[in-house]
């Protein structure tokens, strides 16, 4: 396989890796716009830590892959695996729960799990040294630089959105630990 | 003081920052990150009763 289609390559796989995050996010959306399930302070503390683990993949899609790009995922990953398993570890004796279940599992476990994939999956990734010496093509395909830009786009989106819920939800005060309404739409 | 939505506009800004400036942008993560820890431990700990 040659440099640039190998480029290409991994490219296609760092804005995958952007769009695969941004789809969790869109998930828990759906949850709570269409279920009327408030995300609690912890939930949106995982919502921050699984969209920092995108941050570096944003840095490889730009910069071209590097092992300190790598780590500041692995970081962000570590972060949101801790988040959730303080939510599942305030949980593990209630048969409810906080939130609904999906295939069985609490949302908080979910991103337990999907945490502790992403530190074995970026270990795995980041391990391929190919990625490190490869040069950008001298012509890189306007098809490309599209897609990135796109990919780009979409976590930029999903993180304003995080935002303005954020404050329609708890206004510029302390979030609630138990959130049952939107403090700033009450508010109109 | 609403440190989820201080942290989520400070990730926002490292984000949009990484696009055109790499140095500037991983200096602005660390900041994101750096508060994020605070703000979880203040969530794990002062909120919801902690005891290790």
């Amino acid at each position: 396989m040659n440099d640039t289609r190998l480029y290409t390559l991994f490219t296609l796989k760092h804005g995958i890796e952007i769009i695969g995050i941004t789809l969790i996010i869109l998930a828990a959306f759906y949850y709570q716009l269409f279920q009327d399930e408030l995300p609690c302070p912890l939930c949106l503390l995982q919502r921050l830590g699984l969209l920092a683990i995108a941050f570096g993949f944003v840095l490889n899609l730009r910069y071209g892959a590097h092992p300190a790009h790598y780590g500041l995922s692995l970081v962000a990953a570590v972060f949101t695996g801790a988040i959730a398993l303080r939510q599942v570890s305030l949980h593990v004796n209630d048969p409810v729960g906080f939130g609904s279940t999906v295939f069985g599992l609490h949302m908080y476990t979910w991103v337990f799990v999907v945490a502790v994939i992403a530190i074995l999956y970026i270990a795995l990734v980041m391990s391929d040294a190919r990625q490190y010496t490869l040069p950008p093509p001298s012509q890189p395909s306007p098809t490309l630089k599209r897609f990135s830009l796109i990919a780009f786009v979409l976590l930029v989106l999903i993180l304003f959105a995080n935002i303005a819920s954020t404050l329609l939800e708890c206004g510029l005060v302390e979030c609630p630990d138990n959130p049952e309404h939107y403090r700033w739409l009450s508010r109109l | 003081m609403p440190g989820i939505l201080i942290a989520f506009c400070l990730l926002f800004a490292a984000t949009l920052t990484a696009w055109f400036h790499r140095r500037a942008a991983i200096g602005l993560f660390l900041v994101f990150m750096l508060f994020s820890l605070l703000v979880f431990l203040h969530h794990a700990s002062d909120s919801l009763a902690i005891h290790l």
